[in-house]
């Protein structure tokens, strides 16, 4: 039955391999593509990975000078922000241009309306076309602010007769402290009746008592994240991203690389080269396997050529598991060859499998985590991308080359890249079998 | 140079059959871009909020919690960013991690036994909460969850401190601790942030807030640049067939040839604009801003980039194959490196002004600004200058190129 499958195989290897142009389409665009996310995305010598600091403009308000500057020095050295020190039409002006992303405006005598138990306003104007770094501002200012103002709340509700703003003949020299003259308030205070001192003492002993009781909490949070518990899991934990590119990019060219090998049936069958060959000692069960045999070959050696290459480009980490990366290559390849020889025997010309395959690719490349990993997708399409073929491709090679993981570690990847393999190959043909008793075939 | 008018029109005219009578350049003109869009679109995610909830926070071992866990959880009931889901069943943590890898949740909260007893007694009880930092969903949960659970954290250590018999004597010790006062202070605090968007009004859902505002510009930027770079094979065929040496031994001259080419490749990709950005703004809802002027000139400006850099590539060609690849090579650089694929605010500095140099990074910042700022012509600008420049250095290039081409 499979005589002549040598020589098949032998002549469609050499076609495929004297088109120079294709294979270094094929091997140097997601090469080209995993570079521009990697220096995008993963930093890598052109710079830090990461968000870039988040540039901010502050406004108003009547900060003393030290506190204006503690503020500052505080928001930059969490080396996510850079700060700039504007009047509030200017700050307008800065976010509506685009040139910060995300201004907080204090309000007018922030620091007497704020002991004087006033309302305290901060206004946070973000940047329309800023999604991310202005989103990430407010998160940062909400988060802070929440934890002052659920204390304030509970202080409040413990002690409601300890309203700030009642401290009397005191208030003027209390107001001076922010101004920048604390000696002042001290003096006011030695020259004091005596009851006002009391007061202040009563809520410093108060204030004391309450932010102990805040440092002992009451529930813990324990938080775990999927990324920590991934991390301990991990015999090498990968933050690379070239290592998520490389991988995802390589199994998608692969897929066009199959794409045109399967696509010569129809060539061979449009030029009459096809007819000729079954008139030879080979039937279409021999021809299909031909074809599935040299897509098979064709693109593992793509994929392991692509990812050496991203081994020694880019520093993806492929080395440690040779054999489990060459068998899930092969299986990626195999169940690639399956589907595109299905997809190729249901159409009768080269135009409309162009067509299909073309659709095919490129929403398969999207559902099975080909431009965007899987795991960031809602779960309906999630759930979606699990058909692809693709999705276990990319999986199998995530586990080994992101987590370090081994053979035994993607037995199920592989065993349901074989099965589509396999059961594809079956299909294809049987297509081709039906074909050929309809005299459509070659 | 005196060009031919009619010469020039059946040039573009029999571009345009071919590209018609071609069923399958549907796919690359209409078909691909929208599903792009689309589901793109829906991978990104909504970036604001609002949309129905999509995602699931689970809690199992409620029935541990007693009321004090109910209250912590009430503000989180019919959140816009995801559904509540409460079990009193408990679950063991490897299971809520695979839950969590799966995809089918986005957060998990696990309340172990003794919880209200632990509580009642005066001790620490802890709660698990499990979690992806690599996910927007995930984050958007822990950023409702995390305040809510802060705040009742806070107000159980503050009732700690009541003891109405200390309180007489120790100041520290409070007589009471008044739960609706706690409540309606941290429902409206005095010291608050008022966030607000610069832009157009965000109620009418105008804003860059929909990542498919992003991604339906974007992919039809994509495709007419892709479709016009690949396009250049015809040329390539053109000039192997000899049809270009026949037409100029006849009465075509070079200026006849470039402008047939060049607005034939206009007509095709402003066929293809018009298309794409009617049916994303009649499918999926997307507002283009309030300057037509400048949304016709943008459209205009990168589909004439487009075409140049089609002929260009057309020009430059020795083989249909090396068009091909070079087109697609551009085809999928340029939109990387211009931010059509990502918004450029996430990539380093360098990179958002390499995306911004190229006329890619020029449309989509000034589609950007029109949906998002409102910007019409004179604030655009700029970028509309930058994308002119780059048309007039494509075009020059084409137009040497070609006559060399032509005239060996």
């Amino acid at each position: 039955m499979l005589s002549g499958l040598g020589a098949l195989v032998r002549k469609d290897l050499l076609r495929q391999v004297r088109d120079v142009k294709s294979l270094v389409i094929y091997l140097g665009v997601p090469l080209l593509l995993t570079f521009i996310m990697g220096i995008s995305f993963g930093g890598g010598v052109f710079g830090g990975s990461g968000i870039s600091a988040i540039p901010m403009a502050l406004a108003g308000g009547d900060l003393p000078g030290g506190m204006r500057d503690q503020l500052t020095q505080g928001l930059q050295e969490t080396g996510l922000f850079t700060v700039t020190w504007t009047d509030s039409t200017e700050a307008a002006r800065l976010v509506a241009e685009g040139e910060v992303r995300a201004a907080l405006i204090l309000p007018d005598e922030l620091m007497s309306r704020f002991f004087q138990g006033d309302d305290v306003v901060f206004k946070l104007w973000k940047d329309p076309n800023s999604q991310v770094k202005a989103g990430i501002v407010e998160a940062i200012m909400t988060g802070i602010l929440g934890q002052f103002q659920a204390k304030e709340a509970a202080y409040r509700s413990l002690w409601p007769d300890d309203e700030l703003g009642e401290f009397g003949e005191l208030e003027e020299p209390l107001e001076e402290i922010f101004s920048g003259d604390p000696v002042r308030a001290v003096r006011a205070l030695r020259t004091d009746d005596g009851a006002l001192r009391e007061e202040l003492l009563l809520r410093f002993e108060r204030g004391a008592s309450f932010g102990q009781s805040m440092q002992e909490p009451a529930l813990v949070l324990d938080l775990h994240d999927r990324q920590d518990w991934a991390a301990e899991d991990d015999t090498r934990p990968s933050r690379n991203l070239y290592d998520y590119f490389l991988p995802a990019f390589a199994v998608f060219f692969m897929m066009w690389g199959t794409v045109a090998i399967i696509r010569d049936l129809h060539r061979e069958r449009e030029n009459r080269t096809l007819a000729r060959i079954l008139t030879g000692p080979v039937n279409v069960a021999t021809v299909a396997l031909g074809k599935w045999v040299t897509a098979v070959i064709m693109a593992s050696t793509q994929l392991m050529v692509l990812l050496i290459a991203g081994g020694l480009l880019f520093g993806v980490r492929v080395g440690d598991a040779p054999v489990a990366l060459l068998l899930v290559a092969v299986a990626t390849a195999g169940a690639a060859a399956s589907v595109y020889l299905i997809l190729g025997l249901v159409v009768s010309t080269e135009k409309a499998m162009d067509a299909l395959t073309t659709v095919f690719t490129l929403v398969f490349g999207m559902l099975g985590g080909n431009f965007f990993p899987i795991d960031l997708m809602p779960p309906a399409l999630h759930a979606v991308g699990r058909i692809t073929f693709n999705y276990w491709g990319n999986r199998a090679f995530s586990e080994i080359i992101t987590h370090g993981k081994g053979l035994f570690d993607v037995v199920d990847e592989l065993l349901v890249l074989s099965t589509i393999a396999t059961l594809g190959l079956i299909v294809a043909v049987a297509i081709f079998a039906v074909r050929q008793r309809r005299g459509v075939a070659a | 140079m005196r060009l031919n008018p009619g010469l020039i029109w059946t040039i573009m005219r029999l571009r345009l059959k071919r590209v018609m009578a071609d069923r399958a350049n549907l796919i690359w003109l209409v078909a691909m871009p929208l599903v792009f869009s689309f589901i793109m679109g829906e991978l990104m995610g909504n970036w604001s909020s609002g949309s129905s909830p999509q995602f699931t926070f689970i809690v199992y071992g409620a029935a541990n919690g007693g009321e004090q866990l109910a209250e912590i959880l009430a503000p989180l009931e019919d959140h816009e960013d995801f559904a509540l889901v409460v079990r009193d069943t408990t679950a063991s943590r490897a299971s809520i991690r695979a839950l969590l890898e799966e995809s089918r949740v986005s957060g998990a909260l696990l309340v172990g036994d003794g919880f209200a007893d632990s509580l009642a007694a005066g001790l620490t009880p802890t709660v698990d909460f499990f979690h992806d930092s690599e996910r927007g969903s995930s984050q958007r949960i822990r950023g409702a969850f995390e305040p809510v659970f802060a705040a009742a954290a806070v107000r159980i250590s503050a009732q700690q401190l009541v003891d109405p018999a200390a309180a007489a004597d120790d100041p520290g010790k409070a007589t009471a601790f008044d739960v609706a006062r706690y409540d309606s202070l941290v429902a409206a605090p005095r010291v608050r942030l008022d966030a607000e968007v610069l832009g157009r009004s965000r109620e009418a859902n105008l804003l860059l807030t929909d990542s498919r505002q992003h991604s339906g510009p974007s992919y039809t930027l994509m495709f007419i640049l892709m479709f016009l770079l690949m396009g250049a094979k015809d040329l390539v065929q053109e000039q192997k067939q000899r049809t270009l040496d026949r037409l100029r031994l006849s009465w075509a001259s070079t200026g006849d040839l470039v402008l047939g080419f060049f607005l034939s490749g206009m007509i095709v990709g402003a066929f293809q604009a018009v298309l794409l950005l009617g049916m994303n703004a009649a499918i999926f809802g997307i507002d283009y801003g309030p300057s037509p002027a400048c949304l016709v000139l943008v459209m205009l400006l990168f589909v004439a980039v487009s075409s140049a850099a089609g002929l260009l590539l057309g020009t430059l060609s020795r083989s249909g194959g090396q068009a091909d690849g070079l087109g697609m090579v551009l085809g999928l650089g340029l939109p990387a490196l211009g931010g059509l694929w990502w918004p450029l605010e996430i990539v380093p500095p360098f990179m958002q002004s390499i995306g911004r140099a190229l006329p890619t990074g020029q449309a989509i910042t000034i589609f950007h600004d029109m949906i998002g700022r409102g910007w019409g012509i004179a604030e655009s600008a700029p970028m509309l200058l930058g994308l002119t420049a780059w048309l007039v250095v494509l075009l020059a290039l084409a137009v040497v190129f070609f006559r060399r081409a032509v005239n060996p």
